[in-house]
């Protein structure tokens, strides 16, 4: 097992430099109509994709400053975020009444019900963001929330434009 | 005869990026797990029997065009305590291959899947729990351009430990319609989906199983289980009603007399589940009836094995998943034999400048759950009280752009016996959650919390003080303390290092028996004392 693991890195560290597209995956919206990760890739500007859940304190903070921060935000860097919400079908509801009822202005809110992106984005833990680029590879991710990671977070974002 | 099948399929899932050219390799991510726990001797709280433990997983995912293919290995020289005993080892415990196109999705190997609410089938991952129940066969998802129509066949062995069983097989499909875009009405405010499922379960018995079975319950267990479901939701702008029931044909069932007396029977389920959400400007609310009957489902039919991950559905405590340490305390476990209730959120945003907002606005939470078992599901049918019920109140305001406060009141009642007995367990939970910004990047977050109440450990204090440096590091102490009868203090330290995508975080400290639960499916977790060392990094 052991030298199957060693063979598997070392496997993945070649393949690693290859550019990640975000991955073909369907989402709901609030109202459950389905949503492919791959419209959210419109050619023009980068977007952000937080995924976050009802029980994790540290998404909620992010996803709250983030939404504080965007009426001061520079606007010719438009920006789209996606607060995508990994709650299972028995919090899923409560998700769904959060984003709408926290007012998260700016911040699109989008549901993985089964957890497929999650799987497709190998995420273990949230919080965790994604910035992509406008055509929708991989410039930036973070897992974890600090109070003051929505900085660094930006500047990415900034970094990503003029990329 | 799997392990083979699975080398194969291993095999040509890393044969084949070899083959491509090197401009055109396609695109790998993956990611790696690893959790470890040394346990420290301790008099007061115990000690678990092994003085360490370990699990540890890597997981690959090869994307090329249509195409994809993956694997997951898991190792365990020395599962966590608490953790499922048949999980000790190491195995490949998920691998597939799959072809994607806009209408059409062909899967072959491992995969998760749920149906409606997962009343009727969910399989899924938790590593909290140490669950993964994944189905190994094939599955073909056929969708319309206009995603008006999907529809899904599917079939295959579930996983248990670390391997598929053979024992027990599933086929089912499942229908989706989204009517209006499928009536050519895709512009339309309203929406309403229609859907069915059927799920047919083949099990056959260990020779254990048969025997015990022949002795004591004097019936043949069907070796089959037809289980269907129809869902219909419907909604405009802000509001939505979605319903839900799900049948189950004769299965075991353990019927509970008086003195833990048990008879075994055969006896069909069903479930019922109606959800309603409401939202406007920045108020949304959300209210949820359930109701089930018989409807545990597992991998092994018999109630032999305790294992949380022997389960073929998602029967979730219909209650809130609290997150505070001493509201947790003393979850409510779903009565799966016959329990009903409700559960209900609003929330609302004191927007900025308003009178009660303030300069920065203030967030309000309430919700609550009421849940009471169906008579017939206990042993005494002439006794029946209140199963569980809870309040939870949330206040979080800011109060400058450097501090921000929460302020939480979780008031809760649970009784030991399903509500078979008068007797309930109250407890009041106060927390004070407060973070204050030194800098942009320099913070630090307080909680002081008090449990109050007068049955079983009685009061309990705690209190949590984290600092951040962001966007890398944070330390942090905390204590659970007791105080109302065993006065045991439960201390812990941390630290934590992110970087991009990777984080490791140390840990010291006791930890509390108690129920573990997440998504509101829960295993016990032994008290112990011990130094983790959790990693995380995904690539």
């Amino acid at each position: 097992m052991k030298k199957l693991v060693v063979i598997l890195l070392l496997f993945a560290t070649v393949f690693v430099a290859s550019g990640q597209q975000i991955p073909a995956v369907q989402l709901q919206d609030a109202s459950g109509k389905a949503v492919t990760t791959s419209s959210l890739v419109d050619h023009k500007t980068p977007f952000v994709v937080s995924i976050w859940m009802t029980t994790c304190k540290p998404c909620l903070k992010e996803l709250d400053t983030l939404a504080e921060e965007l009426p001061d935000w520079d606007a010719s860097f438009p920006l789209r975020i996606y607060a995508v919400s990994m709650d299972d079908s028995r919090s899923q509801k409560r998700a769904v009444a959060m984003a709408q009822g926290r007012d998260w202005d700016g911040i699109t809110a989008l549901f993985d019900v089964n957890a497929d992106l999650r799987r497709a984005l190998n995420v273990s833990s949230v919080p965790q963001v994604f910035v992509y680029d406008k055509e929708g590879n991989l410039f930036y991710t973070h897992i974890g929330y600090r109070p003051g990671d929505e900085q660094e977070l930006l500047k990415q974002v900034k970094k990503c434009f003029a990329r | 005869m799997l392990r083979p099948v699975g080398i194969f399929l291993l095999a040509g899932a890393l044969a084949l990026p070899g083959v491509l050219s090197a401009q055109d390799r396609g695109q790998l991510t993956g990611s790696l797990e690893s959790n470890s726990i040394y346990y420290l001797d301790d008099e007061i709280i115990g000690t678990p029997a092994h003085p360490w433990g370990s699990n540890n997983y890597l997981k690959l995912d090869y994307l090329h065009g249509i195409f994809s293919a993956g694997l997951q290995a898991e190792y365990y020289p020395e599962p966590l305590a608490g953790y499922p005993s048949e999980l000790k080892g190491a195995g490949l415990t998920g691998l597939y291959a799959s072809l994607n196109t806009e209408l059409l999705e062909v899967r072959a190997g491992s995969f998760f899947e749920q149906l409606g609410s997962g009343l009727i089938l969910r399989t899924w991952e938790d590593r909290e729990l140490g669950l993964n129940n994944a189905l190994t066969g094939g599955r073909i998802t056929f969708h319309t351009r206009n995603r008006g129509l999907t529809a899904k066949i599917l079939g295959g062995m579930p996983k248990y430990g670390l391997w598929p069983t053979t024992r027990t097989a599933l086929a089912g499909g499942d229908l989706s319609l989204d009517l209006l875009p499928l009536f050519g009405k895709e512009d339309s405010d309203h929406s309403i989906v229609l859907e069915g499922s059927l799920v047919d379960k083949f099990a056959r018995q260990t020779e254990d199983n048969i025997a015990f079975l022949a002795g004591t319950a004097g019936f043949e267990v069907p070796k089959q289980v037809l289980s269907w479901s129809g869902r219909l939701q419907y909604s405009y702008g802000g509001f939505s009603i979605k319903g839900e029931y799900v049948g189950k044909a004769p299965d075991f069932y353990t019927e509970h007399l008086k003195r833990s007396k048990e008879v075994y029977q055969l006896k069909g389920g069903n479930a019922q589940l109606v959800e309603v959400n409401y939202a406007a400007g920045s108020f949304s609310g959300t209210l949820t009836f359930r109701r089930l009957e018989n409807m545990t489902d597992r991998i092994f039919l018999t109630a032999q094995s305790p294992s949380p991950a022997n389960t073929l559905n998602y029967l979730p405590s219909l209650c809130m998943q609290q997150t505070y340490m001493l509201a947790g305390l003393n979850p409510y476990v779903t009565y799966a034999d016959g329990e009903a209730g409700f559960q209900g959120d609003l929330y609302y945003t004191f927007r900025r400048g308003t009178a009660l907002g303030g300069k920065y606005g203030m967030k309000l939470h309430v919700g609550g759950s009421w849940i009471e078992a169906l008579p017939f599901a206990l042993p005494d049918r002439d006794v029946h009280y209140l199963a569980y019920r809870d309040i939870n109140i949330d206040l979080e305001r800011s109060w400058s752009r450097k501090f921000r406060t929460i302020l939480f009141v979780s008031i809760q009642e649970n009784s030991p016996t399903h509500g078979n007995g008068k007797r309930t367990d109250a407890q009041n939970v106060f927390v004070l959650d407060a973070l204050y910004r030194f800098s942009k990047t320099v913070s630090l977050r307080t909680e002081l919390q008090y449990l109050y109440s007068q049955e079983l450990t009685r009061d309990w204090m705690a209190g949590l003080v984290e600092l951040s440096f962001a966007p890398h590091w944070s330390i942090s102490a905390s204590d659970m303390y007791n105080h109302g009868s065993s006065k045991v203090h439960y201390y812990n330290f941390g630290a934590s290092y992110s970087w991009n995508a990777l984080n490791i975080s140390l840990n010291a400290g006791r930890t509390r028996e108690g129920m573990v639960c997440s998504g509101g499916v829960c295993r016990w977790q032994p008290a112990f004392k011990g130094v983790s060392l959790r990693l995380q990094w995904s690539f």
